[in-house]
């Protein structure tokens, strides 16, 4: 158990490195896509959704500080993003690669509108972003999909070795 | 039965974890800016010595106030050169503004979908007042939107909160400037039979009554077609390079010259 929560705190502790610096490369860009919430949903769906909440927290409080977001912000967005995928996760009936990017979709446009929400002076302007919010959650799902046929392609692969 | 009680069990102690979580982010949310900012002033007023000792040689002082007194005049002189172009036949009756300029330096940027703005170290203790105006040797940078003890927020032209009135020379159409979400600049609502082409300078205006005439937003990048209803919109391209702003000058308020 230890082990595997050192394995999975380090994920996250990258994860959050590598968002950093696709929001100061991809992000002045275009939108960086939510790699964090896609690495809390695979964390939350292969262990305990444990991760969903402490996870979200800590990613969270790490991002505010990297990004110099209003501190909080992230945490906040992250934190209710991983609570509606994990009710999401909850009403499916089955946990299919296409829930699990549904997840990453949800938390990813929650975690944007409640940090754009918490940064912008006047609510009037939020409109103006939601292009940037709706793209950022495409490039997440993507990302996501690509995720979840890595993943079932490795699993074919495990059974077909095993067999 | 027992597996469904497990289940249940869990899911109460997700939700109370949630929430004992969701508390510390709302207190995170609530007191975390101040907890910061004031431990960040505790250290620069404890520690700032260790690091910027250097500057306090004499030499580079004198050169700092020097730039600083060569950047104001500049600023001044190009305000004079456009009131003079302006009312060429008027003269004598131009008023040129005698306010102070701060020098400070830029401590961090704001990354992600919100950007444009800077935080720079300059604060109340220096008579610094939210509407501020910023500016680089280069052109206008932006407002100041927030004030704390030892430090202050600006907002440059590219946060879509930023509206300015502008002129662009020579032909002296005025228009408004803001930007989009995406941090493109635009000047809007220019009047369709001005004669406005790629290159020409964009100016602030002072009608507004926040900005002084005369500093340089940047230059007209491309003319959009001529709308009866709305007028003429033009993408600007900003005279300032936000990502690279070191140093940036404040341009205190009237009241606040000595």
């Amino acid at each position: 158990m230890s082990v595997l929560l050192s394995r999975g705190s380090l994920a996250l502790v990258v994860t959050v490195l590598v968002q950093l610096l696709l929001e100061v490369t991809l992000g002045r860009i275009l939108v960086a896509p939510d790699v964090v919430v896609l690495t809390l949903v695979y964390l939350a769906t292969q262990h305990d959704s444990h991760w969903a909440i402490a996870g979200a927290f800590w990613a969270g409080l790490g991002l505010d500080m990297l990004l110099h977001l209003p501190p909080g912000a992230s945490v906040l967005g992250l934190l209710l993003g991983m609570r509606a995928a994990v009710l999401l996760r909850r009403s499916a009936a089955r946990e299919t690669g296409t829930v699990l990017v549904l997840m990453a979709m949800a938390a990813s446009v929650i975690r944007d509108l409640v940090v754009v929400g918490l940064s912008i002076s006047q609510v009037k302007l939020l409109p103006s972003y939601f292009p940037g919010i709706a793209l950022g959650a495409i490039l997440t799902g993507l990302l996501g999909l690509a995720m979840a046929g890595l993943r079932s392609v490795m699993s074919i692969a495990r059974t077909e070795s095993g067999a | 039965m027992r597996h469904a009680r497990q289940t249940d069990r869990r899911g109460r102690g997700d939700r109370k974890s949630f929430y004992s979580y969701l508390v510390a982010a709302v207190l995170v949310l609530l007191l975390g800016s101040t907890a910061i900012s004031g431990l960040g002033s505790w250290l620069g007023a404890r520690f700032a010595g260790l690091f910027f000792e250097r500057t306090r040689q004499p030499e580079l002082a004198e050169l700092r106030a020097a730039v600083t007194e060569l950047m104001l005049e500049n600023a001044r002189l190009r305000e004079a050169a456009m009131k003079c172009e302006r009312y060429r036949y008027l003269l004598g009756i131009t008023k040129t503004s005698v306010r102070r300029t701060l020098a400070g330096r830029v401590l961090f940027r704001r990354e992600g979908l919100v950007s444009g703005t800077i935080v720079v170290d300059r604060g109340h203790r220096d008579g610094v007042t939210v509407n501020t105006v910023c500016l680089s040797p280069h052109g206008l940078v932006g407002i100041v939107s927030e004030v704390r003890e030892s430090s202050c927020d600006v907002i440059t032209l590219k946060n879509p909160a930023v509206f300015l009135t502008g002129t662009v020379h020579p032909s002296g159409a005025m228009g408004i400037i803001r930007s989009s979400a995406q941090g493109e600049v635009e000047m809007q609502h220019i009047d369709i039979s001005a004669e406005v082409s790629v290159g020409d300078r964009v100016y602030t205006s002072s009608s507004g009554g926040v900005y002084p005439d005369g500093l340089l937003v940047g230059s007209v990048e491309a003319v959009g077609p001529a709308d009866p209803g709305t007028g003429r919109q033009l993408s600007l391209k900003t005279a300032v390079n936000f990502d690279l702003l070191n140093e940036v000058l404040l341009l205190l308020p009237e009241e606040t010259t000595p």
